[in-house]
């Protein structure tokens, strides 16, 4: 215990001592400070006693709660914690490996009785510390806010501190396997970022496979209810060109089912940013009484059709995620593959000489 | 086997233990190259022991296998009675790296307390001694500064308190002086006494051969990946023990200038001589046998004004060593002997 805590102070004294992690902190408060000073009453927005009048951002469409939180989950989920603190976090923490085993440091550690399955571990338990009270600091200063000035008070969003977290820890370990490997923080970042990126190519590859999937699954059902519909009102009905366009929209379904089940696959095995993000939005549409998050335009604009409305586009597609993108394939598989990347840091950290 | 309370190592039956006690020893790196081949030492309790060698001969290798930041592909013994390699050796095991690293957020305070805790030394204790160590390295009145403000030997100084920290009873110290100013490489080798004389062991790894034979109670020399000496200065340069003799042979004196002495050797002082001083070399380590030879010059009319008993220089010995080794490495390379000619 005596050695944990000691790496956890050390890592405390490391992050104190790293402008970026003060900056970010400042950031978050800048970020929270600037929502608290926006206001909503029924004829629009105010901005620190400054009223901004708006017929559609008003209380009569968004009362004060939702307004707040509506800013939290697009500001503060999906800008600020999930991709620009993560960038910084990953600025400020890619290089906590690389420094650890640079030569003169290693020696100093593992010629301590301390393992090295236990040493590195810990370390790279302390690099999610930058992200863990970044977060902390986020929610809990949002918290307030939506709080004070929406007057709701949600203690369930506090479940994003632990979901940042994974979500960066999952980039965490990809950023600690290439510094094993490369021993170069720059590297270790710019693999990090690149991997990143790729994911989110995948997961959006998979987003738009999916809709397309449920959009053409959404049309077949419309096209046949449409075909029962006319047979019921007459036996006799012309229905051919229906059921021609019930055909063609099948194969086109057979096709959208092709291409996304792979797609499922891939995603399935990498670690899942945008699915962990958009799981924590409907964790809060549950325990802290937010909306659900709308769905692309773009997407529905693509996708829609005479006979779906967009209404229930949106809606399968909540029912999907709900049904098959729970936490255990959301997280569990991503921090499944984090494991196998954090079992694979530890195997060469084991048996590295240095 | 066992490290008691008290510190000290002892066995089965109560006898006194090797610090240090490696068998074999090898080590060899991807692409086969052999760093050791097959090395033993063995290091006394209480005794400083100087581990030598050129660049590359593996001693680097060796002191990081004892350290566990290099894993052996061979090796046998145990490090204070615990089986060597094992984090368990390591928790009374003090270690100075070369070009040691610490953080630079910390200060030299937060250094030696910090690899304290590493080594699981109680809060409590470590307070104190931290406090005792800064002192004793002379660096109690900047142990709050940050340690890269600090100069080399400074960093030397925080470094050695670290690798005290956990009380050691073997101390492993990679080139301790390396940067150090005259000064402070003295303290530090009155450090390694004053280690000795509490009862710990010290091994010193050093390029400085002069310091290691003013501390040193053993040596071993190491030189491609092989031990090739191990022992006191004493033993190891006991061919070379002679008198030498210092006369001033004036003009006309029988037998002058080069008066025959059987089994010894003469040649003209080194400059700084008065003028006619002669220098007899007797290849002897019994002073009794020289006494004859002192006879003879008094009586062939020489003054004699030295008598000084001399042996190779631990530099003489290892350069010596090293060039044999190499000698034989390499057939058809000459030997320092023919050299000298």
């Amino acid at each position: 215990m005596t050695q944990t805590l000691a790496i956890f102070l050390d890592a405390y004294r490391d992050l104190n001592s790293r402008k970026l992690f003060w900056l970010s902190i400042f950031i978050s408060f800048v970020v929270v400070a600037v929502v608290a000073a926006l206001g909503i009453d029924e004829q629009g927005v105010t901005v620190l006693g400054w009223r901004f009048p708006s017929k559609f951002v008003n209380t009569l469409f968004f009362p004060p709660e939702t307004y707040y939180k509506l800013i939290f989950q697009s500001l503060g989920i999906d800008i600020w914690l999930t991709w620009l603190a993560a960038i910084l976090a990953l600025v400020s923490t890619a290089g906590i490996i690389p420094d650890m085993i640079a030569g003169g440091s290693i020696d100093m550690m593992l010629s301590k009785p301390i393992g090295r399955t236990r040493l590195f571990l810990t370390r790279w338990v302390t690099g999610l510390f930058f992200a863990g009270i970044q977060a902390a600091v986020f929610v809990t200063s949002s918290f307030l806010v939506i709080g004070l000035r929406g007057g709701a008070w949600e203690p369930g969003l506090f479940i994003a501190v632990p979901v940042v977290v994974v979500f960066f820890s999952y980039l965490y370990a990809v950023s600690a396997l290439v510094g094993i490997l490369t021993r170069s923080a720059i590297a270790s970042l710019i693999i990090t970022l690149v991997l990143w990126l790729m994911l989110f190519g995948v997961q959006s590859a998979e987003g738009f496979l999916n809709a397309g999937r449920i959009a053409t699954a959404l049309e077949v059902e419309a096209i046949e209810r449409q075909i029962a519909v006319r047979l019921e009102r007459n036996a006799d009905a012309d229905v051919e060109s229906l059921r021609t366009e019930l055909e063609s929209e099948q194969a086109s379904l057979s096709r959208w089912n092709r291409g996304y089940w792979p797609a499922y696959a891939l995603v399935t095995v990498l670690p899942k940013t945008d699915e962990t993000t958009e799981w924590l939005k409907r964790e809060l549409v549950r325990n802290a009484s937010f909306r659900p998050p709308a769905r692309d335009d773009e997407n529905l604009r693509f996708f829609g059709s005479r006979r779906v409305k967009r209404k229930d586009f949106e809606a399968a597609l909540y029912e999907d995620a709900e049904s098959r993108k729970g936490a255990l394939w959301s997280i569990g598989t991503s921090v499944a593959f984090e494991a196998a990347l954090l079992f694979a840091c530890t195997w060469i950290f084991r048996r590295r000489d240095f | 086997m066992a490290v008691r309370k008290d510190g000290t190592v002892s066995g089965a039956n109560g006898t006194r233990m090797l610090a240090l006690d490696l068998q074999d020893v090898t080590k060899t790196y991807r692409g086969g190259v052999h760093a050791l081949r097959g090395v033993s030492l063995s290091v006394r309790r209480g005794e400083v022991y100087g581990l030598l060698g050129p660049n590359g001969a593996g001693k680097s290798t060796l002191v990081k296998i004892i350290m566990t930041v290099v894993r052996p592909t061979s090796l046998r013994g145990t490090v204070l009675g615990q089986p060597a390699g094992t984090q368990a050796a390591l928790e009374r095991v003090g270690y100075l790296p070369e070009h040691h690293r610490f953080p630079p957020y910390l200060t030299g305070r937060q250094v030696v307390d910090f690899f304290g805790a590493i080594c699981k030394v109680p809060r409590a204790v470590r307070r104190e001694r931290t406090e005792r160590l800064l002192e004793l390295v002379g660096m109690r009145d900047w142990a709050g500064r940050k340690v890269t403000t600090y100069s080399k030997g400074m960093q030397q100084r925080i470094g050695i308190a670290a690798a005290l920290v956990n009380d050691p009873l073997l101390v492993v110290l990679d080139e301790p002086t390396d940067g150090v100013d005259p000064v402070g490489r003295r303290e530090i080798r009155d450090l390694l006494v004053r280690l000795r004389a509490e009862g710990r062991s010290v091994l010193v790894n050093s390029h400085l051969l002069g310091e290691v034979e003013m501390v040193a109670d053993r040596v071993a020399i190491i030189n491609q990946g092989q031990r090739i000496a191990e022992g006191t200065i004493d033993e190891l340069t006991r061919d070379s023990h002679r008198y030498e003799v210092d006369a001033i042979v004036p003009a006309g004196a029988a037998g002058e200038p080069g008066i025959e002495i059987p089994g010894a050797s003469s040649a003209p002082s080194a400059a700084g001589a008065p003028e006619g001083t002669r220098t007899w070399v007797i290849r002897t380590a019994d002073a009794a046998e020289v006494q004859p030879a002192i006879d003879r010059l008094r009586a062939a009319g020489a003054t004699v004004t030295r008598v000084e008993r001399a042996r190779e220089t631990l530099e003489d010995l290892f350069v010596r060593s090293v060039v044999d080794e190499r000698g034989r490495a390499m057939p058809g390379a000459r030997g320092p002997g023919e050299r000298r000619e």
